[in-house]
């Protein structure tokens, strides 16, 4: 299995090992290890598209950076569909509603990350732990379905290039 | 000012909207008055002994002769939430006299929990969306999220025994594309989060 897949594993087994009896801290840790799935998940996705030599995707995987990954998941999420349904980003490009859905989950999951890691005044509760952890299966299942549909190409690579200068 | 009076004062805002936002499932049969007890019993979830808690009159001394009637009230609504389970429905004569105690407290110190203009049309907006039965009341937050984009937190308190499990997740992402959508058209330029909580924790906790 890969890294992401390991990732999301282990957060249902966190969430799920005490469910009568939960560890808030292993409830804060499933929450982060279920929104580190699905970066991962995009992290490889993306580098699997975009360079060609395996090698080196790993290195190119470094350089996703979380705060513009979070931008770009908010303009996908954000997208309304036109009268025909259907979500068209502004450069044209047409948008599966599956994207949509995994930016979405993105953004929420990131701030449930930040929560669950570091404020220590909310207390989770393993209903609460178990819906974000579904909500990352979720993104996962979305992937599965979209995965081919160039949309999805697209928004790989604006999860990438985001956060890399542009020319002036 | 004392540390205790803004978390009380927190604690009542929360409780407030929770009092507010009760729901009863629309598919009872009307002629089922205890399933309906039993409904408005499992989204009382602000009788709490927390929505008072850090609770001090002497907070309050600007109250003037009010300040003893706040007290007795908190005092009233402290009792009745004491004397019910956590884990267990109160009873109609139970909620009754909280009803009466809490809109006391609320009456008095409605000048220290303002609604500004932007809250109204927040739940305004939230108001319309059509929550699934399971979900017996909620809040929301207003703040910025660690981007520092303007968002709001919706916070759903489901009662567990009903929620679907193998479904919330999907639940939850259509709520928020449908928060979204009613923010957008709302021109509230604020990023939408949902959250789901367990109803019964919340008594708990």
């Amino acid at each position: 299995m890969h890294f992401h897949q390991d990732l999301l594993v282990l957060a249902r087994q966190m969430v799920d090992r005490n469910a009568a009896q939960p560890i808030e801290a292993e409830l804060r840790r499933a929450i982060s290890t279920a929104y580190y799935a699905l970066f991962h998940l995009l992290t490889h996705e993306g580098t699997a598209r975009i360079v060609a030599a395996a090698h080196l995707r790993s290195r190119v995987a470094r350089t996703f950076e979380h705060k513009f990954m979070n931008a770009v998941c908010k303009e996908f999420a954000a997208m309304q569909p036109n009268p025909a349904g259907q979500h068209v980003h502004p450069s044209g490009v047409l948008i599966p509603s599956g994207v949509i859905t995994i930016a979405s989950e993105f953004v929420t999951l990131q701030d449930s990350r930040l929560s669950a890691d570091y404020d220590t005044a909310i207390t989770w509760d393993h209903f609460e732990a178990e819906a974000i952890v579904a909500s990352a299966e979720l993104a996962f299942g979305e992937w599965q379905a979209v995965q081919a549909d160039p949309g999805s190409d697209f928004f790989l690579v604006e999860l990438w290039c985001r956060g890399i200068p542009k020319r002036s | 000012m004392n540390m205790s009076k803004p978390e009380f004062l927190l604690n009542m805002r929360v409780a407030r909207s929770l009092f507010g936002n009760q729901r009863v499932r629309a598919d009872l049969p009307t002629a089922n008055i205890a399933d309906f007890s039993k409904d408005f019993s499992r989204a009382a979830i602000w009788l709490t002994p927390k929505s008072v808690e850090h609770f001090n009159a002497a907070d309050f001394p600007e109250l003037g002769e009010k300040q003893a009637e706040l007290q007795d009230a908190v005092l009233a609504f402290r009792t009745i939430a004491k004397e019910v389970p956590p884990d267990e429905a109160a009873t109609n004569e139970q909620l009754g006299n909280a009803k009466v105690a809490f809109e006391r407290v609320l009456k008095i110190i409605e000048p220290y929990l303002p609604t500004h203009e932007e809250s109204k049309d927040v739940e305004t907006a939230l108001t319309g969306i059509p929550f699934p039965d399971w979900v017996v009341t909620w809040d929301y937050e207003l703040g910025n999220d660690e981007d520092e984009t303007p968002a709001v937190w919706l916070n759903l308190y489901a009662d567990e025994d009903t929620a679907p499990k193998g479904t919330l997740a999907s639940t939850a992402a259509g709520l928020t594309r449908q928060l979204r959508k009613r923010l957008t058209d709302a021109r509230i330029n604020r990023w939408p989060y949902v959250r789901l909580r367990s109803a019964q924790k919340h008594k708990t906790l």
